[in-house]
């Protein structure tokens, strides 16, 4: 109940904090005039074009219904084969006939952009593509991942012959996606670039059409995705870390076996991305006071931890604004006009053709500068929050008895329950054993290897 | 064919089905191979053909300028164009079609692959010990991992701040002492309009009549080199709502209004007069247009449309009109702006000299800032949701002389011109700051933080050195402005305007509301003098001419008093109908908008 109560007050704040201001700023903003100049907009491959409004809509309806549809089949039904089968939808509906525009990843600038106060209102349908699937993680587990995330989809297509990887790897680039999350908002933010859909492996191929430097980026994803299941939602995904928090407050999450664990250790390498918790060690070596003595430590260590990130933050700051054209500009016009450099550029020799004068240009840049300066950081105190955190969690102690799903990083995939033997055989009571021949020859085999293991 | 007992599928159908699938599969990824290597290839070739860089290209076409009569020449241009152009284009095609053969063998080769491991896939054996995770000696490990992930963050970082061009002190060349040689400010390529010297073309001045000075601070604006007859812009000269002359009828009845002539467009904004003439301007969604009566009889003179915004027109307030901003004059041109972001100028006699269009202002209104000139330059004042600026136009071109982003939010006040210690300043009030320019290069010589919450419509009042801000819900301040500081002198709490702005003289500071109430403030400490309540409103802004202030209410009654340190009402004329805008009042006359016609009252009719 207290998981619900958390999860409900959660989907209510960001539903304010996110939607208040952008419908808000909707309200105020003036329709742009149409310059009827003549000229005829050449059609340009890269980007779809506006959606009608009944179609955005019909967007968010297929967006529900295919989370519902997920939800039921991975919670309920556990069903691997339909499961696979909405994948293969999300991909051809919200990959190559939305040509992933836009979707709850890239969503997370637009919302962000809208939340900068520049006047740039988040269309409604954008909003809602953004939070619905946190909503759905809020309660019921990150079902989006499982089948309906046209890029998660994706890569559950490539997985081949999927390797564990290290868990000291795993947690060694566990932080490139929350510095990649907030780098992408910090650039949103400050109106310089979408890098979160800039650099997404998989719209070249939705789009059938790509800068060749990402297409290769994209052929090197998907041929480690092979090998390693999913490396870009698990290593790389921004929006992944929103849906985590989400997640960890659902009350109905995917779990293994339905009632008690019986050990059958039938899942235990039924998740290729290492997001099933094993039963953890039951006797430590090293004494209570020692582990009390090393969060304590810790926590003390925090303020360092989070000021240096501060402190690298605003270090990179001067690197980081040159992501904005402005700031760019500035730079070259600036040492242009102290020759410092020889000669001119195509955007120097445009800029002095316009009307905008130096002051004027070298002002805005500076005040882009300076929005940079504080978001780097907060960002840099946001990165040494999470190395904080991550340190403090792996510091702590956990009990686990069962093989359960990571809350946060199970994608709701339903391999492991798929895995289990405790039933969940459609018209066989909860708590029986299975009775499909498959399981049925697990069992016997099991009891075959208990029963020479008692032997011997 | 064997089927082993551990696989999952242990039929032999299954195991042929793998066999299939392994086949299918190598063939497949034979084929999307040879489709990615040719995709690559394809991309070189790409790279190599650049129809705008080619070199070859690029050296015929340098040859036409020495051998002009060459056709031959002209056609091996155009020949070799378009085979570079067709051969770029070609392989874009190919590259296309290929990346479409390399998608359905990747497909193929996907799914035969994965039927095969499915086929293949053994059955779980979990043997031994169950495995158990987050041990001390894990989870340190897991630490260190961490720890190493952020290590190696922290080098990245150094490494690019590194290898990273010095970050520059952009604004180095805004600093006070530099700024004086401004007008070198560009580089030597650029095409900046040049910062023209002053060609004031208007008669000498004739400098109101105003108290003494302040010390250090001048009240007079002797910037205004506008002729007595004149009423070159909203509030009059530089601004100020104070006229430098003393005659004007005080009170008026139907038969002593010299001439009424019926607008054809709605508007907001206030008369201007220049010589015989008198502006003012009219919008519908079909053109924002600028008329021009004849100062004696009323007649219409011309009428100057604009439509550089077309189409789908930006959402102003119901009463607002696309024009609330007034006209201004220097005698040469006429010059509006309008809620579209359009800045046009037409000529006295009605040909259009310039056009612009600024961008759609983005507040919750329509823009309403009017315009103000001096010495050649016209200001903008651009303060809306989408960043506030300061623009100087060359008057006769409507190039930017330059321009100054504001840290404000949408405003609707006016700017004008004060005079502070021999020196002309461009004041110019927002949220949440009030600022003071310098004409030439637009450089902030002071700012204040008046305003927290609210929305400024009124503009500033300045008279004996001090400059007066204020709306309503916030209190009315009084500053004094220097050469480069500013001084806050007092601030007072009470009924102020929220559209109508201030009038001040040495003594006085008069203040219209909103409500009915009109204030009088002792202008050197702020304290109520009098105050007088009205059945209407006041959305016009006071006039002071002599000793009298004139003030239109929303009804369209306009009330003559005097200024002293009593309520003394002199006249009271009705003119019928609502009106909102400020009256001109050049030597002799008063012009009057009211929603529907223009007025002329030319003479007393006591």
């Amino acid at each position: 109940m207290k998981r619900l109560v958390a999860a409900a007050a959660v989907a209510g704040f960001l539903f304010l904090l996110v939607a208040g201001p952008a419908i808000a700023q909707s309200a105020d903003r003036f329709p742009r005039p149409e310059f009827t100049t003549g000229y005829q907009e050449p059609s340009m491959k890269g980007q779809p074009g506006p959606r009608a409004l009944f179609m955005e809509w019909m967007d968010i309806v297929v967006l529900i219904a295919a989370l519902s549809a997920a939800t039921y089949y991975s919670l309920k039904r556990v069903s691997r084969k339909a499961i696979f089968i909405l994948s293969v939808g999300a991909v051809l509906y919200f990959g190559f006939y939305r040509e992933g525009c836009v979707c709850p990843i890239g969503s997370i600038q637009n919302v962000a952009l809208g939340l900068a106060g520049t006047g740039y209102a988040v269309p409604l349908g954008v909003i809602l593509l953004f939070l619905i699937p946190l909503l759905f993680a809020l309660f019921v587990g990150r079902v989006f991942c499982a089948s309906v995330c046209p890029l998660g989809a994706a890569q559950e297509m490539v997985i081949i012959k999927p390797i564990k990887v290290n868990k000291g790897v795993k947690h060694f680039l566990s932080l490139v996606p929350y510095i990649y999350l907030g780098t992408g908002v910090l650039f949103a933010y400050i109106g310089a670039d979408f890098i979160i859909c800039k650099y997404d492996p998989f719209i070249g191929f939705f789009r059938m059409g790509a800068n060749f430097g990402i297409f290769l980026f994209s052929g090197a994803v998907l041929l480690v995705g092979t090998v390693v299941a999913r490396p870009y939602c698990r290593f790389m995904c921004p929006y992944s870390i929103l849906l985590k928090w989400s997640s960890v407050l659902s009350k109905w999450h995917l779990k293994t076996t339905p009632t008690e664990c019986i050990q059958c250790r039938l899942c235990e390498d039924s998740c290729p991305f290492d997001h099933l918790n094993k039963p953890t060690v039951e006797k430590e070596p090293e004494s209570r006071s020692t582990g009390i003595r090393r969060v304590a430590i810790l926590i003390a260590a925090a303020p360092v931890i989070i000021g240096a990130g501060i402190g690298l933050g605003l270090l990179a700051s001067p690197v980081m604004a040159r992501a904005h054209f402005t700031v760019r500009l500035a730079e070259r016009i600036f040492l242009e006009k102290h020759k410092a450099v020889e000669g001119t550029t195509e955007e120097s020799r445009a800029f002095y053709e316009t009307s905008t004068t130096y002051e004027s240009l070298m002002a805005q840049a500076d005040r882009i500068k300076q929005k940079v300066r504080n978001g780097s950081g907060i960002l840099g105190a946001f990165i040494g929050l999470v190395v904080f955190c991550k340190l403090l969690a792996l510091s702590i102690r956990r009990k686990r008895t069962d093989y359960e799903p990571n809350r946060g990083d199970c994608y709701s995939c339903a391999r492991c329950s798929d895995a289990c033997s405790v039933g969940r055989v459609p018209g066989v009571p909860v708590g029986t054993m299975r009775t499909s021949p498959v399981v049925l020859k697990f069992q016997s085999q099991i009891a075959q290897v208990g029963g020479s293991e008692q032997s011997g | 064919m064997s089927s082993p007992a551990s696989l999952k599928h242990p039929s032999e159908g299954a195991a042929i089905g793998a066999q299939v699938a392994k086949a299918v599969a190598w063939v497949s990824g034979v084929f999307s191979l040879v489709a990615c290597i040719s995709l690559i290839i394809n991309q070189i070739q790409i790279l190599q053909v650049d129809p705008l860089h080619d070199a070859t290209l690029k050296a015929l076409k340098a040859q036409i300028p020495k051998d002009l009569n060459n056709q031959q020449l002209r056609e091996s241009v155009r020949n070799l164009s378009f085979m570079t152009r067709r051969s770029f284009f070609t392989n874009q095609e190919m590259m296309r079609a290929t990346g479409l053969m390399l998608l359905f063998g990747v497909a193929v080769f996907l799914a035969s692959m994965k039927t095969y491991v499915e086929l293949r896939l053994k059955l779980p054996m979990p043997l031994g010990q169950a495995p158990k995770e987050g041990g001390t000696a894990e989870r340190a490990a897991h630490r260190w991992a961490v720890g190493a992930g952020a290590g190696v963050i922290v080098v990245l970082t150094l490494f690019l701040v590194f290898v990273s061009p010095p970050d520059f002190d952009l604004l180095a060349t805004e600093k006070p002492a530099e700024t004086a040689a401004a007008p070198e400010a560009k580089a030597p390529e650029a095409k900046a309009p040049e910062a023209k010297a002053p060609e004031v073309k208007a008669p000498e001045a004739k400098a109101p009549e105003a108290p003494t000075p302040a010390p250090g601070a001048n009240a007079p604006a002797p910037t205004a080199t506008i002729p007595a007859g004149a009423w070159p812009g909203f509030r009059g000269p530089n601004g100020h709502a104070v006229a430098t002359h003393k005659n004007a009828p005080v009170t008026w009845t139907p038969e002593t209004i010299a001439w009424k002539t019926p607008i054809p467009k709605p508007g907001t904004n206030s008369p201007i007069v220049w010589g015989d003439l008198v502006f003012l301007a009219g919008a519908d969604d079909a053109s924002r247009d600028i008329f021009a009566y004849d100062a004696k009889t009323g007649a219409e003179v011309w009428k100057a449309a604009t439509t550089l915004v077309t189409g789908t027109l930006p959402k102003v307030m119901e009463g607002t009109t696309y024009c609330p901003a007034t006209l201004t004059t220097d005698g040469e041109r006429v010059y509006g702006v309008f809620a579209t972001g359009d800045v046009v100028a037409f000529g006295m006699d009605g040909k259009k000299a310039w056009g612009r269009n600024l961008g759609t202002f983005k507040n919750g209104y329509g823009h309403s800032s009017s315009l103000i000139m001096l010495k050649g330059k016209l200001f903008v004042q651009f303060d809306h949701e989408g960043g506030g600026r300061l623009i100087a136009m060359e008057a006769k071109s409507g190039k930017t002389v330059w321009e100054k982003a504001r840290e404000v939010k949408s405003s609707w006040a006016s700017p004008i011109l004060i005079e502070v210690a021999g020196k002309t300043q461009i004041v110019v009030c927002g949220h949440p700051l009030v600022t003071g320019h310098d004409p030439e290069t637009g450089n902030i010589l002071w700012q204040h933080v008046w305003l927290e919450n609210g929305e400024v419509a009124p503009s500033p009042a300045f008279a004996g050195g001090r400059l007066f801000v204020g709306t309503s819900g916030a209190p009315l301040v009084a500053l004094q402005p220097g050469p480069s500081d500013v001084k806050k002198l007092w601030e007072y709490e009470g009924e102020l305007p929220d559209v109508s702005s201030p009038v001040a003289t040495e003594k006085y500071v008069i203040l219209g509301a909103s409500g009915g109430t009109v204030t009088c403030l002792n202008a050197a400490t702020g304290k109520m003098i009098w105050t007088h309540d009205f059945d209407d409103g006041f959305y016009s802004s006071p006039v002071i001419v002599d000793d009298r202030v004139y003030l239109m209410d929303k009804k369209g009654n306009m009330v003559v008093f005097r200024l002293s340190d009593k309520y003394e009402q002199l006249a009271l004329n009705p003119l019928g109908e609502p009106a909102t805008s400020t009256p001109a009042i050049p030597e002799g006359r008063i012009y009057l908008r009211s929603e529907k016609n223009l007025y002329c009252i030319a003479k007393d009719g006591k």
